[in-house]
């Protein structure tokens, strides 16, 4: 396991959320990498701190809520909150673009999806399964196409989240390498050509097209990855 | 050759555990709202990735995100010196 792909996994671990095989990659990589082990100890020691500052009953200002102890209305308490905080961070969400972001934020996503479970939240083949899937889940229709005639069958759907806006992420495989496309719409924007870079190995393409922001992401080499970009372009027009 | 492995608390952790609970609230208040929602859910409630995705209505890759910028953030605030590459 690479220290690029160790610090994605590094807070899963830490929460005890990541599976065991990840666990046991992760670990080795550990004791032989310093400064990774040192990321470790620092979210052990910032756990310890939080859970030891009595921050219970000094909430910061937007968290004054009354907490009784074990008192099942603590619950209600906890979704107002989550909603109120929902709330302010949706106008907060909309008041920032972090443009700048968005490749890394891509990455970060595309590397997430690769755990176990987390790739698909609707497994099909089918665009006529996935599309539908999207309805009620997101504000718009994302244009999905499967292209397995042309070697790039789709394998399912699944909402994330980039630059805090929700989005459709598409996944595509070709053999064993799996392609995250991520897709929301930009109204008003033109079309435009396809924009390449490369994060820590991986090959992003941008663009947008047929009035949405397309970001695809694979370990493809480039002249695959743009094939794909190619079709999906043409299939939203 | 032998290897020994150092097991000393390095530096910044320390430095981490020492931080003086002011501090660390007014590091938790700068937060954006979904990070510090995020981060006070899980090391204060000790809830999952899931029951704070329920809660919050966030996938769980957004929930993993987001505690990973809230801890960055912190652990950046705290310890000033605290360096980490690869995810911003």
């Amino acid at each position: 396991m690479s220290c690029e792909e160790a610090r994605i996994f590094l807070d899963a671990y830490v929460d005890g959320e990541l599976d065991l095989v990840h666990s046991i990659e992760l670990e080795k990589h550990i004791a032989n990498c310093g400064e990774c082990a040192r990321l470790v100890e620092n979210h052990r020691t910032l756990r310890s701190a939080i859970q030891g500052s009595s921050l219970y009953y000094n909430p910061a200002a937007p968290l004054k809520f009354p907490r009784p102890a074990a008192n099942p209305r603590r619950i209600y308490a906890l979704v107002a909150l989550a909603a109120s905080l929902l709330i302010a961070g949706f106008f907060v969400g909309r008041l920032q673009p972090r443009e700048n972001h968005v490749s890394q934020e891509i990455l970060d996503s595309h590397l997430r999806s690769l755990l176990p479970g987390h790739l698909t939240d609707v497994q099909s083949t089918d665009q006529h399964t996935v599309k539908p899937w999207f309805d009620g889940r997101l504000s718009f229709s994302p244009p999905v196409t499967d292209f397995a005639s042309q070697g790039f069958p789709l394998a399912g759907g699944r909402v994330d989240s980039i630059g805090g806006r929700q989005v459709a992420a598409l996944i595509y495989q070709r053999g064993k390498h799996v392609i995250n496309v991520y897709v929301w719409p930009s109204p008003g924007s033109g079309d435009t050509g396809f924009d390449k870079s490369a994060q820590q190995g991986y090959k992003v393409l941008h663009w947008t097209g047929a009035g949405f922001e397309w970001w695809l992401i694979t370990d493809l080499n480039p002249s695959e990855s743009r094939d794909l970009a190619a079709l999906l372009r043409a299939a939203a027009r | 050759m032998l290897e020994v492995q150092d097991t000393r608390p390095n530096p910044e952790a320390l430095h981490l555990a020492e931080i003086d609970r002011q501090l660390l609230q007014n590091a938790i208040q700068e937060l954006p709202e979904e990070f510090r929602e995020a981060i006070l859910l899980r090391e204060l409630e000790g809830l999952s990735y899931k029951e704070i995705g329920a809660i919050t209505g966030a996938p769980i890759g957004t929930v993993m995100s987001r505690l990973a910028r809230a801890r960055h953030r912190l652990e950046k605030a705290l310890a000033g010196r605290i360096s980490r590459g690869g995810v911003a």
